[in-house]
């Protein structure tokens, strides 16, 4: 198998395992205020979010930047619950700041912060030869989290159609208000209480 | 009034449900997550050859807490992290999860070539008798598989004018490396 697979498998492994729940958890938040048509949006606040991550992974690995690892595992529920709360907040997007086109740049800082909690680990690991195995595992997260997503967006689809089952003929919220209530008050609820585990205080 | 009734309830348990759904949902992940942030288990070894000796090496990295961890299951008396004892304790397990055989043949037994460690990293070197170098060699890497679901090891070398890499996971047999 060539150096580029065998990191993208790392990567792709890393982000798809049960035990990334933090950054799946991430993801969730990112995901929740939209709906099945607004792909591309999605698509674009996922790809920064890995640009982000990127840089923060090279710059470490590279020694051009050295993190706290206990300040980083903060941060990291950090982003999450303020994605949870942005969603909460934020109800009308389209008058939202910058008519909510702002997202993808927010993806993309919290990415600086979730890219720097692995750098470490790879730090120690990619000694030598490093472009190849970071690009490469790069791609595999990059492609694990369009994994997670479809996981992602199905579990929405269920949600939403029960929704909808449930909501009577004359209600007047939206069913995807609900999803978004519902699901960012559970990231923040769990995002709150990983932050007060993780606090370095 | 009874049909109105009747369809308020038949509302009022699914948005029950839901929120109980949502409680157990909220409870098992926050008591299901440890306080450490998703490490990264791997390992990564790199091969070479010297044809002149007719040896392959192997170096492995690993984090020096998780092969701690490992070793101390593997055999109670190891002894003081890089002593003697801990030093045939640790060739004892590698050679246990890492093996080096020729195209068809046995395994060949492994000897140390030392063991360094550089902050939070092992790096353990191992090497045997392969007069023909690592081309046609097979290999096989479970180091940690024991303790971790998600353990993936990497074996890397350079020979022949290209890079061959191998991924190990829980479970997998010798792979050859080219």
């Amino acid at each position: 198998m060539s150096e580029f697979l065998t990191f993208a498998q790392l990567g792709f492994r890393h982000i798809v395992d049960i035990e990334a729940m933090d950054h799946i958890l991430f993801l969730v938040a990112l995901a929740a205020i939209y709906r099945f048509r607004d792909l591309k949006k999605v698509l674009w606040v996922i790809t920064a979010f890995t640009i982000g991550h990127s840089v923060t992974l090279a710059l470490a690995v590279t020694g051009l930047l050295a993190l706290p690892s206990n300040i980083i595992e903060f941060l990291i529920p950090v982003t999450i619950v303020a994605t949870g709360i942005e969603n909460l907040l934020v109800r009308d997007r389209a008058h939202a700041a910058w008519g909510g086109r702002y997202r993808p740049v927010f993806a993309g800082i919290f990415g600086l912060v979730h890219g720097a909690g692995f750098a470490n680990y790879l730090k120690a690991l990619f000694v030598d030869r490093l472009a190849i195995p970071l690009f490469g595992f790069n791609v595999g997260i990059e492609l694990g989290q369009v994994v997670v997503l479809a996981g992602i967006a199905v579990a929405f689809l269920c949600v939403d159609q029960a929704i909808v089952r449930v909501r009577s003929s004359n209600a007047s919220w939206q069913p995807l208000r609900v999803r978004i209530v519902g699901i960012s008050t559970l990231v923040v609820l769990v995002g709150s209480a990983w932050a007060a585990q993780r606090a370095p205080w | 009034m009874g049909r109105t009734a009747g369809a308020v309830v038949s509302r009022v348990r699914p948005v029950r449900r839901a929120l109980g759904l949502f409680g157990l949902l909220v409870g098992s992940l926050v008591s299901a997550r440890p306080a450490l942030a998703h490490p990264l288990h791997s390992t990564i070894t790199e091969m070479t050859e010297d044809r002149a000796r007719g040896v392959v090496r192997a170096t492995i990295r690993v984090f020096a807490d998780d092969f701690g961890t490992s070793l101390s299951r593997f055999t109670r008396s190891a002894g003081a992290p890089m002593s003697p004892q801990w030093n045939t304790a640790a060739l004892g397990y590698v050679a246990s999860v890492f093996t080096i055989a020729g195209r068809a043949g046995p395994t060949v037994p492994l000897r140390s070539c030392g063991v360094k460690q550089t902050s939070d990293l092992l790096w353990i070197c191992v090497e045997a008798t392969m007069p023909a170098g690592l081309a046609g060699i097979q290999v096989r890497n479970s180091m940690l598989c024991e303790l971790f679901q998600d353990q993936v090891n990497v074996v890397q070398s350079t020979f022949n004018g290209s890079r061959h890499s191998l991924l190990f996971t829980r479970g997998d047999r010798q792979k050859p490396l080219s």
